[in-house]
């Protein structure tokens, strides 16, 4: 399959000699097979079926109706996961998706979470080291009234990987979608995510860490549609670029009108570690409506000179300082996964990419 | 507080009624170019002017240009502007004075109305002002003239043995018409406008300014701006714009080039007030050398589009950009405004900090990019801008992009969009200040970074633009 598209587009366009209103997306990709995730042992109160159906089209992604069409296309299978009513699940949910090297899959998932039930579902990606590859994954997720659905996606794939990560979700009344996603593999990777909040009370909340190094691409495009009244959404995305790699962040809160007494609250951090680094960022508040507060915030660039006035005094070197801070930046985002295995698996990605540091 | 206790400060519209006026006119006062854009027109325009060579082809090669290029897919929509209905040119019937009295009476009545001659006696250097596509008066001090300031109409600097050939070089080399679609119509069409030189090391302790008033229905002013300021130099221009309203599109694609010499001061403080019929696609870039300092000042307050965005191209070490600016957007008004800082050069250094104000209907949006190149190691760029929403009728968007190629640059950025905060009226009130008065201190304290670098005669005329009045509960 031959693509020659476009994912990540800013909900408003802006100069276009600045290259960020949306990501091209060009490469071809045969379905050698369709790797299904590795499922963990389910709690009572949760099912997982495989349908062959479509996700629902009214939940919108962050990568936008182009993950549809391609999904759609390719004919990707559809899981299931639906958290019944009422049920606080203690454990995490893990989809495991153990890729191979030459490995060419598209998957979707319909995670659902009815009133009142509490669902964390890790989702991580593995390969080998050296492999390369094609994964689009596309996550939609339902929260009921008063439910809270806590999805965490690892990406640990190996150096010649194409990712495609798209995920999007609507939530009831006094509902909460928790997202945190952690980017460290892959040579392009592309994540999306958008966040309807039409309910009163509703919330999104996303933790983002990244790790963008050698010639890897890292494209991100978060967007929270605020229209339910007193809706709240809160993003956090840190990381940091080294070698010649390139980010690109687009981060978006829409107050739609009617979306009276909403906030909305976006910070970046970005950590830029080699001269030859290429950072983008665009953070977007759309306003339609008077009584909202929102804010961004961004803070991009080396390490400050205080901070490493104070590591050297420690004896710390420039060098183990920017390691130190990077792995920081990523530890404390991992630190919100219920999972040590995971958290180690993350921490040995991290030792092997800063191995031959 | 519930939502129905929620006290709501209501903000009047800006009072346009000393801007709005306009003497009766005949058109024996004026000689008026057929609307349209068409090789014909632009080389009929040129003969009007009887351009030199060089720039009759560079009018039509403009023309070219702007027959390719697209209309912008972003930002506001401008499928309201037919150019087949605009007049590119209209020229009053009178020469360029030097002496107000000989300026004809019903222009002089106009300027007078606007205060210029007032400010010139008291505060200004020197003045120039334009009426729709031609200056009509032009003056300068004679103390700052004899320093070797340079301030004269720009068909003068064309046509001057002494600074044709470096308005020849300069000219729409920092906007070039392939900029974009905007930039090709003025490169086409423009016509007044001021050049200014400022000579090494020469210091102006007044100001210089420019008065561009476009007073013909369906027309359009294109004025172009060249300010040169050598090393060392210092100035500060004040531009100023209004125009009566109609009930037809107007427009104006103006475009400022400034050149900051090494170690040179420009400020560049405008008051933009168009009336709200007009399209308002203006271009302003400066380029600054080796320890030069850009600051702009900028109060948008008119105009029924505007897609205003001055770029600071810093090219040389050490040189350093300002943008501070307040746009007010009320009925019917969808402005588009921000700044663009371009470092190219190592430790340059820019400041953006930006205000909006969006009430009854008006849509207010803030653009900006900071790019900072792979060889400006050292570069610090900071960013704030604050929207103030005053209703649910208006919109007030963010679009704030940053693209840094190096490690070795620090980069901050930080925005709020809200209403007057409830919890900051309690305050004052619970320190004895009238809540009518604590929400005018808000408001008035949320302009207050822009309107206290504007000169003191303009501080006041922002201030009466923004006339606020609080009236009591929602």
């Amino acid at each position: 399959m031959e693509f020659d598209t476009t994912v990540n587009q800013l909900p408003t366009l802006t100069w276009n000699w600045l290259k960020i209103n949306r990501a091209p997306f060009k490469g071809s990709a045969d379905i050698k097979d369709n790797t299904k995730p590795e499922v963990s042992k389910l709690p009572a109160g949760v099912t997982f079926t495989e349908e062959s159906i479509s996700s629902p089209a009214e939940i919108a992604t962050g990568m936008g109706r182009t993950m549809d069409t391609i999904l759609d296309q390719t004919h990707a299978a559809c899981c299931v996961l639906t958290a019944e009513k009422g049920i606080q699940v203690q454990k995490p949910v893990v989809l495991h998706f153990a890729l191979k090297d030459g490995s060419t899959s598209f998957t979707r998932q319909i995670i659902r979470a009815e009133e009142g039930a509490d669902i964390t579902v890790i989702m991580d990606y593995t390969s080998p080291a050296k492999a390369g590859g094609f994964h689009a994954v596309q996550t939609k997720l339902y929260a009921g009234k008063n439910a809270r659905i806590h999805l965490i996606k690892v990406q640990l794939l190996g150096k010649d990987y194409i990712h495609l990560d798209d995920t999007g979700s609507t939530c009831d009344e006094s509902a909460l979608v928790d997202v945190t996603q952690i980017e460290l593999g892959a040579k392009e990777s592309y994540a999306g995510v958008a966040a309807a909040l039409p309910s009163f009370s509703s919330k999104f909340k996303s933790d983002t860490a990244y790790l963008c190094r050698g010639k890897q691409t890292l494209d991100m495009n978060y967007v929270v549609v605020h229209t339910g009244k007193k809706t709240d959404c809160k993003m956090h995305v840190k990381g940091t670029i080294k070698d010649t790699a390139r980010k690109t962040y687009r981060g978006s809160i829409d107050f739609r009108k009617g979306c009276s007494g909403s906030t909305g609250n976006e910070q970046e951090e970005t950590l830029l570690l080699n001269p030859d680094v290429v950072n983008k960022s665009i953070p977007l508040i759309l306003c339609d409506e008077e009584d909202v507060a929102g804010e961004h915030g961004a803070s991009i660039g080396r390490l400050g000179e205080d901070v490493l006035f104070y590591m050297n005094t420690r004896g710390v070197s420039k060098k183990a300082a920017e390691q130190m801070m990077s792995r920081a930046k990523i530890q404390s985002v991992a630190n919100l996964i219920p999972d040590e295995k995971i958290i180690d698996e993350i921490q040995d990605y991290m030792e092997e990419a800063f191995k031959h540091d | 507080m519930s939502g129905e206790d929620k006290t709501k400060t209501v903000v009047n519209d800006i009072d346009r009624s000393m801007y709005d006026f306009r003497y009766e006119e005949s058109d024996k006062d004026f000689y008026r170019i057929k609307q349209g854009l068409t090789p014909e027109i632009v080389t009929q325009l040129s003969d009007q002017k009887q351009d030199p060579q060089w720039m009759r082809e560079f009018r039509l090669k403009s023309l070219e240009i702007y027959n390719q290029l697209k209309e912008p897919d972003w930002g506001p929509d401008i499928s309201g502007l037919h150019m087949d209905q605009i007049a590119t040119y209209v020229r009053p019937n009178t020469k360029m004075q030097g002496d107000w009295k000989n300026v004809p009476q019903d222009i002089k009545d106009t300027f007078d109305k606007l205060g210029i001659p007032d400010a010139e006696r008291k505060s200004l250097a020197g003045v120039g002002a334009q009426y729709d596509s031609e200056l009509v008066y032009h003056n300068v001090r004679d103390e700052v003239a004899k320093e070797g300031v340079v301030y004269t109409d720009f068909e003068s600097a064309l046509k001057s043995p002494e600074y044709g050939e470096m308005v020849h070089t300069y000219f729409m080399q920092l906007v070039k018409p392939n900029d974009h679609k905007f930039a090709a119509l003025h490169g086409a069409v423009w016509s007044g406008g001021s050049f200014v030189y400022v000579p090494k090391g020469v210091h102006l302790s007044f100001p210089l300014q420019s008065y561009f008033r476009l007073n013909a229905k369906g027309a359009g002013q294109f004025e172009h701006t060249l300010i040169i300021v050598d090393e060392g130099a210092d100035l500060h221009f004040i531009e100023g714009c209004s125009a009566p309203k109609y009930n037809v599109a107007n427009l104006h694609a103006g475009c400022v080039e400034l050149y900051v010499g090494k170690n040179a001061h420009l400020r560049y403080s405008t008051i933009e007030n168009w009336s709200k019929n007009m399209y308002n696609l203006n271009t302003k870039r400066a380029r600054v050398e080796e320890g030069g300092t850009i600051e702009w000042v900028s109060g948008s307050f008119g105009s029924h589009i505007s897609y205003l965005y001055p770029e600071s191209d810093l090219v040389g070490e050490h040189a350093r950009a300002e943008f501070t600016g307040i746009t007010f957007a009320g009925n019917g008004q969808n402005l588009d405004t921000g700044a663009k800082m371009v470092h190219l050069a190592p430790h340059t250094s820019s400041v953006l900090t930006t205000k909006s104000i969006s009430k009854g209907g008006g849509i207010s949006t803030y653009r900006s990019a900071v790019y900072i190149a792979k060889n400006a190691k050292g570069s610090k760029a900071s960013v704030s801008c604050q929207s103030l929403m005053l209703d649910s009728q208006s919109r007030s968007d963010t679009v704030p992009a940053m693209e840094i190629l190096t490690d070795d640059a620090d980069v901050g950025h930080e925005a709020k969009i809200g209403r007057i905060s409830n919890e900051a009226v309690f305050y004052l009130m619970s320190r004895g200040i009238s809540e009518e008065e604590a929400r005018a201190m808000i408001v008035s304290g949320f302009a207050n970074p822009v309107s206290k670098e504007l000169p003191l005669e303009y501080a006041v005329e922002m201030n009466n633009l923004i006339r606020l009045e609080m009236k009591g509960t929602l």
